[in-house]
């Protein structure tokens, strides 16, 4: 890990060579100056709880919130460096706490064929839609399940991030210093329909900040043929927890740990049949011994086929089919006798529909995940209005549905709520 | 080269033959791409002047352009005035008013066009004759007495007889009239009508021509095929060399076909008929066989005898081959697209007959069995042919004398029948006398006033047709017109105004008003009669020009000749001055095409015969051996000529391709019998010269005899098709190889018999094929090259205008996007173009968007591809994600813009099928002024674009939706010279019916500056090349 480390900072340094960094063509006359600037919104949004189930105490809001971020970037072009930084002050009713929260703060510097990016950044990468197999960067569902802007949905990691652009490939390394976990949904906000150790309290133990215990993602990727294909590698730990209680018979306290996890998998994208069809798999390999806790997750490989399509006029359609298989180590049968039973191959379609009107000012969207195996559902209506250039306004609806509390969907399905959010940028 | 080409392919047969697949996988890959237009009309170019005119009339007059006529007869007492069948016609009119492509209220019948009657109570009424459907035999007969009462209606609505009634159905612009018919005779058959209906006019006449070249070619080319793989096997008696053949025959077929589509251009009627005249040319190689099969006998290894053979015949195929390619190239020049393409692709697929001659076939023959190709060559009947060639020489050579005197006195008679031909055109009878369109045409030709519109229109001074003078003198032209022969119904605003006037005046018959303002007072009676377009369709606003509707009994296309002539010369007998007669419709296009055809088929004509004249001096390289060799070709050609004339075949459009074909076929025998005569005397072993040419009658000779059954066989067989133009192609094709043949093998001997000194022995020097490559390069291309603008040409040149100029392109866009009520919203973004492939090629776009704020730092990277989909790439920031986006629909908005993607980055060109509609001024500008249609879907059913006929921007631009009314409409408002390059800088796009719009602004355009392909990355996605953007 530490020559891994050693050789990608080798690798920047000599990139940053001027001599073979820079092309000389470069307009010599470009002001040489700071290009300065300072943009933002103000973000309120409220998402209501449809359900009477609740976590004791919760309100009937989940969310209720108001917003303002601030971006400052600076942009020194002639010398091919920038910088950004975003700053989110949120004044939340329920808590009635003011949180702030640096969301990016980062710099860029581009030399030769490399580009870096260091600092606090949001990564995503991948070909599904709101499926993510190689897209291992941490993510915050509670924000998702609440209809808050997408953007929130990811959660902003401190990294390097190194590109190589070759004129036939590209190569993205990524390193993860400090580990940054999923948000999950929170529990005095979100009803869990299953949870055996409701009461319990739960302390999470995240790994290290060591060098070792830095986290690396990898991508390869290139267009061959009309297509886009993309390798994929990932070294580090599986961004949700796993708890494992102090006693299996009378808990007291929930031990969670980030147990160590690499993906490896690949992606190909091309237009097809009039649309766009993609494919991706991943191999995620779990890298903790099993047979020492089966609460630990296993290793399993996910894949999905994709197919998007501009069916008439500003109006698309998406399908995707997803499958998941379980593999055999460390036997699922081993898990206590309580524990719901776990198919070993899940197969989840998905289903998004985006009309536009009013010239784009108004957009319908419909997304649907099915859990085919599990028999559960999520769906998100949608509207989004742009009033003028500066305000629009949201409102949607996430419903869950499940026959089964243990399934994915099925645990929030208390949970349905509509949200509307209003944002006016500056 | 030639030598070192068989070499190789001898050598290596199966890398030969593997290249040979490749290039025809590569080819043929392109054939499922093929477009066809079946409109004989598109034979002419777009911007024809007879196509300009006839658009310009149609648009004056409202004229639809195109019509079908529908006639229904009833035989019986009251004939079509019966209660029943009134009905029927009432029900018919109103179902053919509501089908899709026909411009309902245009429809004109006795339910729909307006009579003007007496009323009760001494007022004027204007309503139609049928307005509802008759309950009595009494009402049905007072409609009848009202509709004979009316000399516009006699025999144009009903037949003089009584029996026949007529409903003539326009087209809108750009409707698919063959779609429209079937939708009228499912109507037709809904009502069960047992009246006799009968569909005729040209939209029928073009539908069953297309229907019926296609459906003939069909039956016909792999019959042709069959016969020819019969007749070459019972001449070789060998299966390996008569597959050889027909391979040579198919793959040239994809060679050439493959290349004309993927060259992007439409196949029309005449390119059908591609593969047909390939199969004929590849027998070209029956030489080949021949000589190898002499050789054979020799006793030589068979790859001594495939490079003997290569190597002796080699120059006569090359050469015969070449001429056949300039004959054909010759049709380059023509006028006609259609045939021009024909003539360059036979010629294109003939040079690749040439190069499988001597590539594939050598290839091939050394890959077979040693064995299977010299089973034949020994058998002795083969000989039997020889005996009677033998005898053939014997005789040409002894009676030299009597053959030269037959030859010119045939010329003589030849000379008379040529001065018979008469050129006409007459489309309706290609088709079988029993066939359904012309029984239908000709049904209806004999009861009504005639099915082939044409139109006369008169010009004067402004209001010269609203005076008694005026209306006289169209008066006395009408009646010029109607003693024409053939000469139908003939309407004009004259009939109606003397009509309306009697039934005003009470008078028992019309006559023209004597004043003015009567006249002006009638018109205006009509006009507000509920339907003005039936006024319209006769007289234009200005009343300074006036449209005679003349209706032809025939297609014959000099009857309109005549009738044009005559209407000419009434104004000059008069002593009128200042109205001029310009003629238009069908009859008028038909006429013109005619005309056209023959100045453009005598132009190739000589074209190819200097170019075949100058190919044989350059071969012999003497003007005398190479004029000689020309004379079978011109031998055949008179006696061919004269023949038509005499058997009083009209000289039409099949004949008049022929005759240039002809060039290219009839010299070939001609070619190989005086090169292989010419190898003959330069050969120590050959005696005198009747030896050597008793030696080249029998063995070259055989060649020429059996190229010249299999060719005429594999044509003949179309003499049997009930398709008149085929029948023409047919017999004609088979005679002139048969007498070109049988002249080359006794006329030449008799010329050198006489004349002996002017054959010399061949000197060997293959530098000529240079020059002679050259030529047929040049034939080939440079008659294209110098063809006036047509609508395809000025749409791919404004194409390269707009969106095309310079290597790359970077600008500064704002974009303002106003709706009804006057609420703006603005996009700014930074576009910047780089064109990677050719100039109408692959294209690269990276756009960043500055604002609005929500989507700043959004940028979009595009791929675009002119004949697949956009490569679309999406760049979120907020997520950090780069999208592949769908982009199948190339129609939607940009960014919310009335722009579409297509109108940022260009509509393909093959999207649409255009035409040029005339040349006008446009606020000062010279433009052109283009219709597109789109070929399949698309956002608008019509467009009309104003191109700077300058800078090929365009200046305005009008879409018209399926019903065609205006919805869209661009306009260019500022244009500069940047950097040499006329540029766009200020273009709008209003949305009609939203009153929604669109204004974009350039800033900071700039050209060529050296944008990297990189930056067409993911890379620059991500991260903006900050070099070339500047907020």
């Amino acid at each position: 890990m530490r020559a891994w480390c050693a050789g990608l900072a080798a690798l920047t340094l000599a990139g940053a060579h001027p001599s073979f960094a820079r092309d000389d063509t470069r307009d010599e006359q470009e002001e040489a100056g700071l290009d300065l600037a300072f943009r933002g919104f103000a973000l309120a949004g409220y998402t209501a709880r449809l359900g009477d189930e609740r976590p004791s105490g919760a309100d009937d809001l989940i969310v209720a919130e108001e917003r303002v971020r601030l971006e400052l970037s600076a942009e020194a072009a002639a010398m091919d460096v920038a910088a950004r930084m975003q700053l989110d002050a949120a004044h939340d009713w329920l808590d009635d706490r003011v949180r702030l929260r640096v969301r990016e703060a980062y710099v860029d510097y581009r030399a030769g064929r490399f580009d870096v990016r260091l600092g606090r950044q949001t990564l995503s990468w991948g070909v599904g839609d709101f499926v993510f197999i190689n897209d291992v960067f941490p993510k915050d569902y509670g924000a998702f399940f609440a209809g808050q802007p997408i953007e929130y949905l990811k959660v902003p990691v401190d990294a390097l991030r190194t590109t190589y652009s070759a004129p036939a490939f590209a190569l993205d390394l990524v390193a993860m210093p400090r580990f940054t976990g999923d948000a999950l949904p929170r529990r005095d906000r979100y009803d869990y329909a299953f949870d055996p150790f409701a009461d319990v309290s739960r302390e999470v133990i995240r790994p290290h900040r060591t060098p070792a215990n830095t986290e690396a993602a990898m991508r390869l990727y290139g267009s061959v043929l009309s297509t886009d294909v993309a390798l994929y590698a990932f070294r580090g730990y599986f961004h949700a927890p796993s708890f494992t209680p102090d006693d299996p018979l009378n808990p007291t306290l929930l031990a969670g740990t980030y147990p160590p996890l690499s993906v490896y998998g690949a992606s190909l994208q091309r237009n097809m049949f009039g649309g766009v069809l993609a494919l991706e798999a991943g191999y995620y390999d779990s890298r903790e011994q099993r047979s020492t806790n089966p609460l630990l997750p296993g290793s399993f490989t996910k894949a999905l086929v994709g197919f998007q399509r501009e069916l008439r006029t500003d109006f698309t359609v998406g399908v995707q089919y997803v499958g998941q298989w379980l593999h055999r180590d460390g036997d699922v049968l081993s898990l206590p006798a309580a524990s719901p039973r776990i198919e070993r191959f899940q197969q989840t379609a998905t289903l998004r529909l985006t009309k536009l009107l009013r010239h784009q000012a108004l957009r319908l969207s419909l997304f649907a995940l099915c859990g085919l195996t599990e028999r559960d559902r999520y769906v998100i209506p949608e509207i989004e209005y742009k009033v003028s250039d500066r305000f629009s306004i949201v409102a949607g609806a996430n419903l869950f549905h499940g026959r089964s509390p243990y399934t994915t969907f099925g645990v929030f399905r208390g949970n349905d709520n509509v949200y509307s959010w209003m944002r006016l940028t500056f | 080269m030639i030598n070192a080409t068989v070499q190789f392919s001898v050598d290596r047969p199966r890398l030969t033959l593997v290249l040979v697949l490749l290039v025809t996988l590569g080819l043929g890959a392109f054939l499922p791409r093929i477009t066809l237009d079946t409109d004989p009309k598109d034979m002419l170019a777009a911007d024809a002047p007879v196509r300009i005119a006839n658009a310009r009339i149609e648009q004056q007059f409202a004229l639809p352009p195109n019509m079908i006529v529908v006639g229904i007869t009833r035989t019986a007492a009251a004939g079509v005035f019966e209660p029943a069948t009134l009905g029927r016609i009432h029900a018919l009119t109103s179902a053919i008013s509501a089908i899709e492509g026909v411009a309902g209220r245009d429809v004109a019948s006795l339910v729909t066009t307006n009579n003007v009657v007496a009323g009760g109570t001494g007022d004027l009424q204007i309503r139609p004759a049928l307005r509802a459907p008759p309950a009595s035999a009494a009402e049905a007969a007072a409609i009848r007495a009202e509709v004979f009462a009316n000399p516009l209606f006699v025999e144009r609505f009903v037949s003089r007889d009584g029996t026949t009634s007529a409903i003539y159905v326009p087209l809108e612009a750009g409707a698919d009239g063959s779609a429209v018919a079937t939708r009228i005779r499912a109507a037709i058959a809904q009502l069960a009508m047992p009246e006799e209906v009968h569909l005729a006019g040209d939209p029928i006449v073009s539908e069953t021509l297309a229907i019926e070249v296609f459906r003939q070619l069909g039956i016909f080319s792999p019959l042709a095929g069959v016969l020819m793989f019969i007749v070459l096997f019972v001449m070789f008696r060998n299966l390996p060399m008569v597959m050889l053949v027909m391979v040579i025959a198919m793959i040239s077929t994809v060679w050439a076909m493959g290349l004309h589509i993927a060259l992007g251009f439409t196949v029309h009627l005449m390119g059908a008929m591609i593969p047909v005249f390939l199969m004929a040319i590849a027998t070209d190689s029956i030489h080949i066989f021949n000589e190898l099969q002499f050789q054979l006998r020799g006793g030589t290894s068979k790859r001594a005898a495939i490079l003997d053979t290569m190597a002796t015949v080699g120059r006569p195929v090359i050469f015969s081959d070449l001429t056949t390619a300039a004959g054909f190239a010759a049709l380059a020049t023509i006028d006609f697209p259609a045939i021009r393409m024909f003539g360059i692709f036979v010629g294109v697929g003939t040079l690749a007959i040439l190069v499988l001659s001597f590539t594939l076939v050598p290839a091939l023959l050394s890959l077979t069995n040693e064995r299977r190709i010299r089973a034949h060559a020994a058998r002795p009947e083969s000989n039997t042919p020889n005996r009677w060639l033998a005898a053939l020489g014997r005789f040409a050579v002894a009676r030299s004398r009597a053959i030269g005197v037959s030859a010119v006195l045939l010329l003589v008679v030849a000379g008379f029948g040529a001065l018979q031909l008469r050129v006409n055109n007459n489309m309706v009878e290609w088709f079988r006398e029993s066939s359904t369109v012309r029984s239908a045409d000709r049904a209806l030709n004999e009861r009504l006033g005639g099915t082939s519109p044409g139109y006369l229109v008169l010009s004067g001074p402004d209001g010269y047709f609203q005076r008694p003078d005026g209306l006289r003198l169209l008066e006395a032209v009408q009646a010029e017109v109607a003693r024409q022969p053939n000469v139908g119904k003939v309407v004009s605003i004259a009939d109606v105004i003397k009509h309306t006037y009697r039934v005003l005046t009470s008078q028992p018959a019309g006559r023209i008003p004597d004043d003015e303002d009567t006249v002006a007072q009638v018109l205006l009676v009509l006009s507000s009669g509920g339907r003005p377009q039936e006024i319209d369709n006769l007289i234009d606003y200005a009343h300074g020009k006036v449209n005679l509707s003349v209706q032809l009994k025939t297609w014959d296309v000099d009857a309109f000749e005549r009738v044009i002539a005559a209407a000419r010369e009434v104004p000059a007998r008069l002593g009128v001055t200042g109205v001029t007669v310009e003629p238009g419709g069908m009859a008028n296009f038909n006429l013109v095409w005619n005309q056209e055809m023959l100045v453009g088929m005598m132009e190739s004509f000589a074209w190819g015969l200097a170019m075949v004249l100058l190919l044989l001096m350059i071969e012999y390289r003497s003007l005398l051996i190479g004029a000689i060799a020309f004379i079978p070709l011109l031998f055949t050609t008179a006696i061919i000529f004269g023949a038509l004339g005499i058997i009083g075949k009209d000289f039409d459009m099949p004949i008049s391709v022929l005759a240039t074909l002809t060039l290219g076929l009839a010299d070939d025998f001609a070619i190989h019998f005086v090169s292989r005569l010419r190898q003959r005397l330069a050969d120590p072993e050959s005696g005198s010269l009747d030896d050597a040419l008793r030696w080249t009658i029998a063995r070259p000779g055989l060649g020429i005899i059996r190229n010249a059954v299999v060719f005429s066989v594999a044509f003949f067989v179309m003499a049997f098709s009930g398709f008149a133009p085929y029948v023409t192609v047919g017999i004609l094709m088979a005679t002139i190889m048969l007498l070109s043949s049988i002249a080359t093998l006794v006329m030449l001997p008799a010329l050198f018999k006489m004349f002996p000194r002017i054959i010399g022995a061949e000197s060997r020097n293959s530098r000529r094929l240079v020059p002679a490559l050259a030529i047929i390069a040049v034939a080939l291309l440079v008659p294209t090259g110098v063809r006036a603008q047509d609508a395809e040409d000025i749409a791919r040149k404004s194409q390269l205008a707009f969106y095309y100029p310079g290597k790359d392109f970077r600008a500064q866009v704002n974009m303002k996007l106003t709706n009804k009520g006057g609420d703006v919203r603005e996009r700014q973004l930074t576009m910047l173009r780089g064109n990677s492939g050719a100039p109408g090629g692959d294209q690269r776009y990276l756009i960043l968007f500055h604002k609005p704020q929500d989507v700043r730092r959004t940028s979009f990277l595009v791929w675009k591809y002119p004949e697949k989909d956009d490569d679309r790439w999406l760049f979120l920031p907020a997520v950090d994600l780069v999208k592949r986006i769908a982009a199948s629909d190339r129609r939607s908005s940009f960014v919310g813009s009335d722009f579409t993607y297509e109108d940022i980055s260009g509509r393909d060109l093959s999207a649409d099928s255009r035409r040029l509609l005339r040349r006008e001024s446009l606020d000062g500008v010279d433009c052109f002024v283009i219709e597109s249609t789109p070929k399949g879907e698309a956002e608008f059913a019509r467009r009309l674009s104003w191109i700077d006929s300058g800078t090929f921007l365009p200046r305005k631009e009008e879409y018209y939706d399926r019903h065609d009314r205006l919805f869209k409409l661009f306009s260019s408002e500022e244009i500069q010279v940047v950097k040499g390059h006329p540029t766009m800088l200020r273009r709008s796009m209003r949305d009609v019916s939203s009153g929604h719009s669109t204004v974009v602004e350039m800033t900071g355009v700039d050209y060529d500056l050296g944008i990297e392909d990189d930056v067409f990355t993911e890379r620059y996605l991500r991260r903006p090349p900050a070099r070339w953007i500047s907020e």
